[in-house]
């Protein structure tokens, strides 16, 4: 149901009323005023980022595995890939990929991978929790856990100070979170810059409660009252919110999502039948297709989803979704493969979506998780909390080859960039990097090079992004073309 | 006005006989602190609660009257609740002790029951709708977020004992619910029985994989760290406190050896059992030096024996009295509430004692005569802490009185209000990260959450709005309709009385306004229906038909429902 027709901007005329009136004023004249002097750079500067955050800590060692370190099998005598489970990564020659990642040949092939290795907070808290939070807040390493628990997500704040309004044409969202509940880095305290979100994009076509109650008109004077003069941050975050949600899911609504899944083409199979169709109908090898989970069923449709927003609404910059099921401390050897599946499957039927039309794709995917996991498997069989992480970034703009993770002693292969490899378990000389892969790469560095060639934020202004970022942290990889 | 409705149904969800709310638009800043702290303790106040509050004949000031409901509400009795300990709850009459297989679930279930989530859901929500005893109900979901487990996600590991009599969901749901109960019978109890019963329990010796920490040659087999790091980080102490760490990454290895053997008897009902053989058998360090406050376990301390001492340690230590009272403040107070009270902080942590005393540390967060003057004085906290979903569902039903009875609880009666619930992204005993559901307002609001809570509402009073999938449950708008009838139609007094039922307390002159807006709307839809079908007809707004009063109040009542459930408590 399109309900776009009937909606008027009330979302942007109560926030602009309450950025005005309310907290928020300060914030909202940095950004217009932003958005003022960039005008000719962001014009230029159209690029879409689809982040895409694998919960619960992917084991990066046996994602891009070190075939090189012979302490590699050592350390996992269980766990080790070896034989048919690996294949190669082009221009590498210390790394190989899991074999469950195959459906991604031919975006390694083309270039289009960046396989970032041994990224992460190098403060090495190993918790779930606080190290999300790190990433998705772009918090300073020496940040007080008080103080991180009131840090805003990221997202607005690239937004903000890349001079990008909220809402763009139609009132489209400029950055839309797809996932159960708003992603931490999406989230923010500031009523004049909010992030729109949607659990399911086939969601928000459902009528409004009662025909002739007129909400559009009562949330209008409901938030222009609470925005104007909040009784508390709450209140007027909350006021902000409904104004706000009233025209972003509309517009969202509008782009009239369908799934693409077919019998024939197979892209994105989300439910368990469907995935029976594809074991039916799957010309290439039956082991690349991954075993129905709830958890990647809905990574699969909420990515599918994302796509087709950034893709249908080009004002949209940012979108992210969630994948979960990561944290493989029971069961690994079964679960980590099927969820490289998933994630492989996905990844192949993103980026054909997204490279189906003429010239390159203003799209790039990014896909992070909050840290790796321990270099020596435990007792059963599985992995804990480790610190370094992979990361991998696919798209037309991407420099494809493996980073920090090459044998650095002259045997460089062509598409190995970055910082040479540390053993597994004799090369690591700091404690907090005990049983873990170090960091190499500070994941800061990551969001600084995406906030500078994707949204064309200039180095003096990163530390608006990421609080105290003046100078690289650890050089810059140059992932980025 | 005495309205009595009870809505015919065969959900066997009734509506009490709502006693007239008072309070009719006469400011009254004691009552409206009063219902603050109602809405704080319990899952929303209901008429009869109200009324007890604003009683002009009764004895009791308001706050003096909230203040006793508190004092009854922390000594929670058995014998004035039929829904405590499940009396009346249909999944009592067939997990009956005595019967087979030591969980209580009949090795044969009788046909078409079995024990799903209807019934690990379903109780939950019948008692927080409808249980006399609030606050209990409150701390049992806050010990449930607490000790987070999703067993549901781990049904596999029972799949590996076919010989088991029933299903893996069924033991899933049935351990969940155990637990759920455990929380809520010791919800105001000591921190330790709890701590010492989720370390135990197969929720969390699955979930977190304690029964995967097996260490059968020490120095070689590494412990599986899962639970350990959990049990520091999320169930008792914390990353730190001011700002020094409680724990390092060798106290968390540490902590998974001592902790390696504990597992669960699949031959035995899936009862805690230690495997000696299992367990890490080295002398372990002191632990926790890098907090500044080292502990060693006692000496000559070996097997299951040191769990257990570091278990009784970690629930008497500060940090974990800091921890525990500066969640709690932060729920009932609002986001940040510790941070900003450190007096009221430090004379929780003075309460918890050796063993952390609930009731104890709750009665100094409670106590609105206090030093503190917590939740009526100057730092009130009205109005800033955002409803967690399952407060969402509840409050509105249980604002116009709605109850379940007890003898005959029907739990598909429930399943809209935990598909809502679901929709607004809180899916009861299957949050899948061991730090639960997110209390803080700031992780409830976006703007899809905001439109989902008025969504939700709408599905709840509107029959003829409902999908077909979904079915009418609480008749909040009809039990409102029956109760306002007998008064001449008037839009200001009807947006005034809809307001106050549903959020216990004045609004803005605005929100009133905007109630007003959505009536005046229906009246004007109707008229326009009478229009296009020609019958010449208009609604009088003096003396409406009862047709056309009960559509226009169902459209004040939703929009001030949204608000309602979308804020702010």
């Amino acid at each position: 149901m399109n309900r776009q027709h009937n909606q008027k901007s009330i979302g942007r005329r109560t926030l602009l009323k309450g950025a005005m009136f309310g907290a928020g004023a300060a914030a909202f004249s940095r950004s217009l005023m932003a958005a003022v002097s960039r005008a000719a750079a962001t014009q230029a500067c159209n690029q879409q980022v689809l982040f895409v955050f694998l919960r619960g800590g992917n084991d990066a060692t046996n994602t891009i595995v070190p075939v090189g370190d012979a302490e590699y099998s050592l350390a996992r005598p269980s766990l080790a890939l070896s034989g048919t489970s690996l294949s190669p990564i082009k221009g590498a020659n210390y790394t190989k990929r899991s074999a469950s990642l195959d459906r991604l040949e031919p975006l390694d092939t083309a270039g289009k991978i960046a396989w970032i290795h041994r990224v992460g907070d190098p403060a090495a808290k190993r918790s779930h929790f606080i190290a999300m939070d790190m990433f998705e807040t772009a918090a300073e390493e020496t940040v007080s856990l008080s103080a991180l628990a009131g840090y805003p997500g990221f997202v607005n704040k690239v937004l903000s100070v890349a001079g990008i309004p909220s809402l763009g044409p139609g009132n489209m969202p400029a950055a839309t979170s797809i996932a159960p509940r708003l992603q931490r880095m999406f989230r923010t305290d500031q009523v004049s810059n909010l992030a729109a979100h949607a659990h399911d994009l086939t969601d928000l076509g459902l009528p409004y409660p009662v025909p002739g109650a007129g909400l559009e008109a009562v949330l209008d004077l409901h938030a222009q009252d609470h925005i104007a003069a909040p009784a508390n941050p709450t209140d007027g975050l909350l006021a902000s919110n409904l104004a706000f949600g009233i025209d972003t899911r509309a517009a969202l609504a509008g782009l009239n999502f369908t799934r693409q899944f077919s019998p024939t083409n197979l892209r994105f199979p989300v439910t368990a039948a469907d995935l029976a169709a594809v074991q039916a109908n799957f010309t290439g090898d039956p082991a690349l297709i991954p075993t129905y989970n709830a958890s990647g069923g809905a990574f699969m449709g909420a990515a599918e989803q994302a796509l087709f927003a950034l893709r249908n609404a080009p004002s949209m910059r940012v979108a992210g979704v969630d994948f979960g099921g990561w944290d493989t401390h029971g069961n690994q050897p079964q679960q980590h493969p099927n969820l490289l599946r998933y994630l492989g499957w996905a990844l192949r039927d993103l980026y054909d979506t997204m490279s189906s039309g003429s010239g390159a794709s203003p799209i790039t995917i990014v896909v992070v998780s909050e840290f790796g996991r321990t270099n020596r498997e435990n007792s059963g069989s599985s992995t804990d909390h480790g610190v370094g992480g992979a990361y991998l970034v696919v798209g037309d703009n991407v420099r494809g080859g493996t980073y920090n993770c090459h044998e650095g002693n002259g045997a460089q292969g062509p598409r190995e960039f970055g910082a040479p490899w540390l053993p597994l378990l004799t090369g690591r000389t700091l404690p907090r990097y005990d049983n873990a892969l170090d960091v190499a790469t500070d994941f800061r560095d990551v969001i600084a090079e995406i906030c500078s060639k994707l949204f064309c934020i200039p180095d003096s202004d990163l530390d608006q992004v990421i609080p105290g970022y003046q100078a690289p942290i650890t050089p810059w990889l140059d992932f980025l073309t | 006005m005495s309205p009595c409705f009870v809505r015919a149904s065969s959900l066997a969800i009734g509506v009490m006989c709502a006693a007239p709310v008072a309070a009719q638009g006469v400011p009254n800043p004691d009552l409206d602190r009063a219902h603050h702290v109602l809405r704080r303790i319990t899952f929303g106040p209901t008429p009869d609660l109200v009324n007890e509050l604003a009683n002009p004949a009764a004895p009791l000031t308001p706050l003096q009257a909230v203040s006793a409901y508190i004092s009854e509400q922390l000594a929670p009795s058995a014998a004035q609740d039929p829904y405590w300990p499940y009396g009346g709850f249909e999944v009592m009459r067939w997990c009956s002790p005595g019967s087979t297989f030591g969980l209580e679930i009949p090795a044969s279930p009788a046909p078409g029951v079995a024990f799903d989530q209807f019934q690990a859901k379903g109780t939950q929500l019948a008692y927080a709708l409808s249980s006399k005893w609030q606050l209990r109900e409150v701390m049992a979901q806050f010990w449930e977020r607490h000790f987070n487990t999703h067993l549901v996600g781990s049904k596999a590991y029972f799949n590996a004992y076919p010989s088991s009599a029933t299903t893996a969901d069924a033991h899933a749901w049935f351990f969940e619910w155990e637990a759920n109960n455990y929380y809520r019978d010791n919800a105001l109890g000591t921190f330790y029985d709890l701590l010492d019963y989720t370390s135990t329990h197969a929720t969390m010796v699955v979930y977190l994989h304690m029964y995967r920490n097996i260490v059968q040659t020490p120095g070689v087999d590494e412990p599986n760290e899962d639970y350990a790091r959990e049990l520091l980080e999320l169930y008792t102490m914390g990353p730190e406190m001011s700002g020094v760490p409680n724990y390092d990454q060798s106290d968390i290895e540490t902590v998974a050896s001592i902790l390696s053997g504990w597992s669960i008897d699949e031959s035995n009902g899936f009862a805690f059992t230690f495997n000696g053989g299992d367990h890490d058998t080295r002398p372990k360090p002191t632990m926790f030096s890098v907090s500044g406050a080292p502990y060693p376990l006692p000496p000559g301390t070996t097997g299951q024996a040191e769990g257990d001492q570091l278990l009784m340690h970690l629930a008497g230590r500060t940090a974990t009295a800091d921890f525990v009272c500066r969640k709690l403040m932060d729920y009932f107070l609002g986001d940040g509430a510790a941070a900003a009270e450190p007096a009221l902080l430090a004379s929780m942590i003075g309460a918890w004692g050796a063993s952390g005393d609930i009731t104890a540390v709750l009665t100094v967060l409670l106590d609105i005569n206090g030093p503190f003057g917590n939740l009526t004085g100057p730092n009130s906290y009205v109005g800033v802490r955002a409803r967690l979903p399952l407060e969402a569902v509840l409050a509105p039903p249980r604002a116009f009185g709605a109850a379940l009875d007890p003898d005959a609880v029907d739990y598909l009666s429930l399943t809209t209000t935990w598909l809502n619930l679901e929709a607004m992204g809180q899916v009861l005993l299957q949050y899948p990260a061991p730090i639960g559901f997110p209390q803080s307002s700031a992780a409830q609001l976006s703007p899809s959450a905001a439109m989902l809570r008025f969504r939700n509402a709408a599905m709840s009073l509107v029959s003829s709005q409902l999908p077909p999938s979904m079915s009418l449950e609480y008749d909040i708008g009809g039990s409102l309709f029956a109760a306002l009838q007998p008064t001449p139609y008037d839009p200001v007094l009807v947006s005034k009385e809809i307001i106050e039922r549903l959020h216990g307390t004045r609004y803005s002159a605005n929100d009133e306004l905007a109630v007003r807006i959505a009536m005046a709307n229906m009246v004007s839809l109707i008229n326009q229906e009478y229009a296009v079908a020609g019958s010449g007809a208009t609604v009088n707004v003096l003396s409406p038909t009862d047709e056309e009063y009960e559509r226009i109040t169902r459209a004040g009542v939703i929009v001030a429902m949204g608000m309602s459930q979308g804020a702010i408590r």
